[in-house]
């Protein structure tokens, strides 16, 4: 059964990897490509009832936190089917979106601010060496110079030095993390194609 | 009393510590055997070297009298008595080369003359003995030895020869002596009396020596075996000792052989006789050849033919036994220093006896003869020293004028104290040496397994005697030891309090500082100077898109920040809706995505009255992350066949006639994921043709799209606020979002890089102070 697996895994691999270089195993690409987005949105809906059963579990369990699972499963079933019944684009799914959604995600991200703010400046009460202080002095400088003043960019932090750390070695640092990523990912596709690793199933 | 050694001279007890003795101020041995040790063996060829100068020349000496001895014995005839010493020294000769001595210059004349000279002389009986010895030696040796004497026709030895003449019963000699007789016999009759299967089992050489009574006896171990293609030469020669003692009837069968062979002689028929004879062989007589039968039954005979030392059966006197001179030097050797024992013993004396009886008498006590030591041998080591006390004149040849003047003085013999106290010595140490240049000394040769200890071992204390020094450097390990086996404990660092007041006024002066220039509005501070290449490739993308294009923007950013993202998408759509008026097609790989566009539409560019359907298009949620992406840029069509609504999406106006990605004016993707941003830059990169790509990405994602945007795989970057407030200036201030939250932005960056670096600087003072405290804890 695991080799039956394999074989699958791996045809389907070599098959949507030829795709990219021939033409005549594009329309193969694409079908087996549209077969991985049914299974991706399945999986989805699969990853919500789950969702569903974990939560009620909790209620039935009269578990700690069982109120906001209650919470959790009223409001996705209720979002669901108003949903379904009115569509996106209806008023009343757009209030949802507008007053539930994104002011609790946007205050989520003003609190990490906060948070974020908190943890630099007891940074150096902790660890005092010198890649915390290089750290904490290179967040101060991008944040000045992402700054303006009421009279224009702040004097050589906003004009000089904020560009070059930003386009000389952020970039840099991203170019190799990139060049990482590509590595890897080229390194595990081949694997998986010759069937080395297998995350499907097997060992 | 512990440690006392006796005197080897007087016998008296002395001091260990003692080099001479007290009392008669003779040299104390050295005492080196101690409790519990084992002698090692010891060649007495070692020995030679320290033997002193006065011994050697009475050796030689004493061998320059044996030569002239023997050789006064050789030019006179030969008595029973010389003839018995002579068999004696032949029996030691066999005991010299069991013991491995081949030493040939030590060998005496009379013994070389034995065993080289062309005279020599075998005595069957005694060749038997040696068949039985060189039997247990080995086959090989058997078969040269035996087969070449036997095969001589001097083999006859004197005594035997002068012991034929003197039998009383000419028949019985008849038997004994016919294979001495047919010895004699041209070799052609003996050959030609042979079967061919005996003959054809000897080699050449060997079936010329061999006696007839040997290839007779394989004959009839032939015939009993029934033709067995065994090699009858080894099994006779294997069995030669026992066909020599069990093989009584053989001699008489040869006499009938002999008798037959005479016949068939005449008749020309040979061979036949060997069944019958061995048919008629009698096991009553089985034991004992003829001659040797002859021996116990007629006592006169025996006398007359026997040497004298093998009819008596008391022993000899030690002086009528053998003359000092002649024994050999290796025998006296031998007699002295009974701990040397040979690999093999010569004489088998505690081997199993033969199957006894009254006719085999003789016979064992001939075999006793050569297989245990002689009785004059045994009785001078047996015989008490008080019997033997007073020594032969003729037996100490060794002048006294050759030994030093200390041995003289030495020897007890002069002043006699050897007799007036032998009680004071051990049994051990009695045993006097009656000849040679130690005559009258007792004791001098102590035998080795008769020694024992005489003290107790010394006690030693078993509490350890250690210097302070040393005693210091075992503490030193222990506490290393100690050390190294302690736990070590975990370096963790203080947890420091968490505190509550200092977030609750971080939030406080965030929530004042951004909230005051949001709430008025304000716009103190300058919007950014300085437009980057990216925020310009993202411009000119805008000016070259055509008039009413589609353009496929995607949304993939999070509803967390939709403030960031709006304000930094809002002027270039805004400009493009303002002067292109493009088609807008919406998609997201995000679930949120779909919402979060048309919450874009409505929201800030609601004043271009975009309508859904007729200018605008939103396909909804394209599930698959990149291969939902890939997908979707292979074949659109297939892949999102309908939009949001469940309608049909190709056949509406924003996507009538698209059937590709290359068909597009534009890609414009909206993320704040560098993930997504990679993703859609790469799947669509082969499928997309020349059409432009804009990424609109948040200010954290810009890092790791900014390396796309210098390898020129997307036509611009516009990154979070900053980028959107840049490309608002050259939008004429539309729709003005950037510019509403540029003052809060600014307030809040410095706020934050004040705290930052204020909070981070006290923090670090703080944190000196405590390593200090520390330390000076510590």
């Amino acid at each position: 059964m695991r080799v039956f697996t394999a074989v699958i895994a791996i045809a389907a691999g070599v098959l949507v990897l030829g795709g990219y270089f021939f033409p005549a195993l594009a329309d193969v690409q694409t079908l087996l490509l549209n077969w991985a987005i049914i299974l991706a949105g399945f999986a989805a809906l699969v990853g919500i009832f789950n969702l569903i059963a974990v939560h009620m579990g909790k209620i039935r369990g009269h578990e700690k936190g069982r109120t906001y699972s209650a919470l959790l499963i009223i409001g996705l079933v209720a979002t669901f089917f108003f949903g379904m019944i009115l569509r996106p684009q209806h008023a009343m799914m757009k209030i949802v979106m507008n007053g539930i959604i994104i002011p609790t995600e946007a205050a989520l991200m003003g609190i990490l601010t906060v948070s974020l703010v908190y943890a630099v400046i007891r940074l150096l009460r902790r660890r005092a060496d010198m890649m915390g202080i290089i750290f904490l002095v290179t967040a101060a400088l991008l944040m000045l110079g992402s700054a303006t003043l009421p009279f224009g960019n702040i004097p050589l932090i906003g004009t000089l030095l904020h560009p070059w750390i930003t386009q000389i070695l952020a970039l840099g640092g991203a170019r190799g993390i990139l060049i990482g990523v590509a590595l890897g990912t080229l390194t595990t596709g081949l694997r998986i194609l010759f069937g080395a690793d297998r995350p499907y199933g097997g060992n | 009393m512990s440690d006392m050694i006796k005197c080897p001279a007087c016998g008296e007890s002395n001091l260990s510590d003692q080099d001479v003795c007290q009392y008669c101020q003779t040299r104390l041995p050295d005492v080196t055997i101690k409790p519990g040790q084992i002698p090692t063996r010891k060649n007495t060829a070692e020995l030679e070297p320290i033997l002193p100068q006065w011994l050697r020349d009475a050796r030689d000496s004493a061998r320059e009298d044996d030569q002239q001895g023997a050789q006064q014995k050789l030019d006179q005839p030969e008595s029973p008595q010389s003839q018995a010493a002579s068999a004696t020294n032949d029996l030691l000769a066999g005991l010299q080369a069991q013991a491995g001595n081949n030493d040939e210059g030590d060998m005496p004349d009379w013994l070389a003359s034995i065993m080289d000279g062309p005279s020599k002389t075998t005595n069957p009986q005694t060749e038997s003995s040696d068949t039985d010895e060189m039997g247990l030696a080995g086959k090989v040796d058997f078969e040269d030895d035996v087969v070449a004497e036997l095969s001589s026709d001097e083999e006859i030895p004197s005594w035997l020869a002068e012991l034929k003449p003197a039998e009383p019963q000419p028949d019985e000699n008849d038997g004994a002596n016919d294979w001495l007789h047919d010895l004699e016999r041209p070799e052609q009759a003996r050959q030609s009396e042979l079967p061919e299967s005996f003959e054809s089992s000897f080699t050449d050489s060997s079936a010329s020596d061999t006696p007839d009574w040997l290839r007779q006896m394989a004959a009839e171990e032939n015939v009993k075996n029934e033709g067995a293609p065994a090699d009858i030469s080894a099994d006779v020669f294997a069995d030669a000792p026992e066909l020599s003692i069990d093989t009584p009837d053989w001699l008489q069968a040869m006499r009938d052989q002999e008798e037959a062979a005479k016949s068939a002689d005449s008749e020309g028929s040979s061979g036949s006789s060997f069944g019958k004879s061995d048919a008629a062989e009698n096991p009553a007589n089985g034991d004992l050849t003829d001659w040797m039968d002859s021996l116990p039954k007629d006592e006169e005979t025996k006398q007359g033919a026997a040497p004298v030392w093998l009819s008596n059966d008391e022993p000899l006197p030690l002086s009528s036994a053998a003359e000092p001179g002649d024994n050999p030097d290796w025998f006296n050797s031998f007699q002295a220093v009974p701990a040397f024992q040979p690999e093999r013993p010569f004489a088998p004396a505690d081997s199993p006896p033969h199957a006894e009886s009254e006719d085999s008498q003789l016979s064992d006590n001939l075999d006793a003869l050569f297989t245990d030591m002689p009785d004059w041998l045994s009785d001078a080591s047996e015989t008490p020293p008080s019997s033997n006390l007073m020594p032969n004149a003729d037996m100490d040849e060794i002048a006294p004028g050759d030994l030093p003047d200390w041995v003289q003085a030495m020897r007890p013999a002069d002043s006699g104290d050897s007799q007036s106290s032998p009680a004071s010595l051990s049994p051990s140490d009695q045993t006097l040496e009656t000849h040679g240049v130690l005559a009258w000394l007792q004791g001098v040769l102590p035998a080795a397994p008769g020694f024992a200890p005489t003290s107790k071992p010394k006690a030693y204390s078993i509490k350890l005697q250690a210097s302070d020094e040393q005693q210091s450097h075992a503490a030193l390990l222990e506490r290393i030891l100690a050390a190294e086996t302690a736990p070590v404990p975990i370096v963790s660092f203080s947890v420091l309090k968490t505190s509550r007041a200092l977030r609750w006024f971080l939030a406080f002066i965030f929530l004042l500082i951004i909230g005051i220039p949001l709430f008025m509005r304000t716009q103190i501070f300058s919007l950014p100077e300085g437009v980057p290449l990216s925020v310009n490739g993202a411009m000119q993308v805008a000016q070259s898109i055509p008039e009413g294009a589609p353009v496929l923007v995607a949304f993939d950013y999070e509803p967390a920040r939709v403030g960031e993202m709006e304000a930094a998408t809002a002027p270039l759509f805004d400009q493009l809706m303002l002067l292109r008026h493009p088609y807008l097609i919406f998609i997201s790989t995000n679930a949120t995505g779909a919402i979060l566009a048309e919450r874009f539409i409505s929201g800030p560019l609601a004043v271009h009255n975009y309508q859904y359907g007729i200018q605008y298009l939103n396909l909804g949620y394209l599930p698959g992350g990149q291969m939902g992406i890939r997908a979707f840029a292979q074949n659109p069509r297939v892949t999102t066949p309908s939009d949001m609504s469940l309608s049909s999406a190709w056949d509406s106006a924003p996507l009538e006639g698209i059937v590709s990605l290359s068909q597009l004016a534009a890609l414009i993707v909206v993320t704040d994921d560098a993930d997504a941003a990679r993703t859609w830059i790469e799947q669509t990169e082969s499928v997309r043709g020349g059409i432009p790509l804009v990424v609109i990405s948040s200010a954290q994602a810009a890092p790791m799209i900014q390396p796309y945007f210098e390898s020129w795989q997307i036509s611009g970057l516009i990154s979070g606020l900053y980028g959107g407030a840049l490309f608002e200036q050259y939008n004429a201030g539309r729709p003005g979002t950037a510019r509403s939250y540029w003052d809060a932005y600014s307030l809040g960056m410095l706020l934050a890089m004040a705290l930052v670096f204020g909070g981070g600087l006290w923090n670090l003072i703080l944190g000196l102070r405590d390593r200090i405290a520390i330390r000076e804890a510590q």
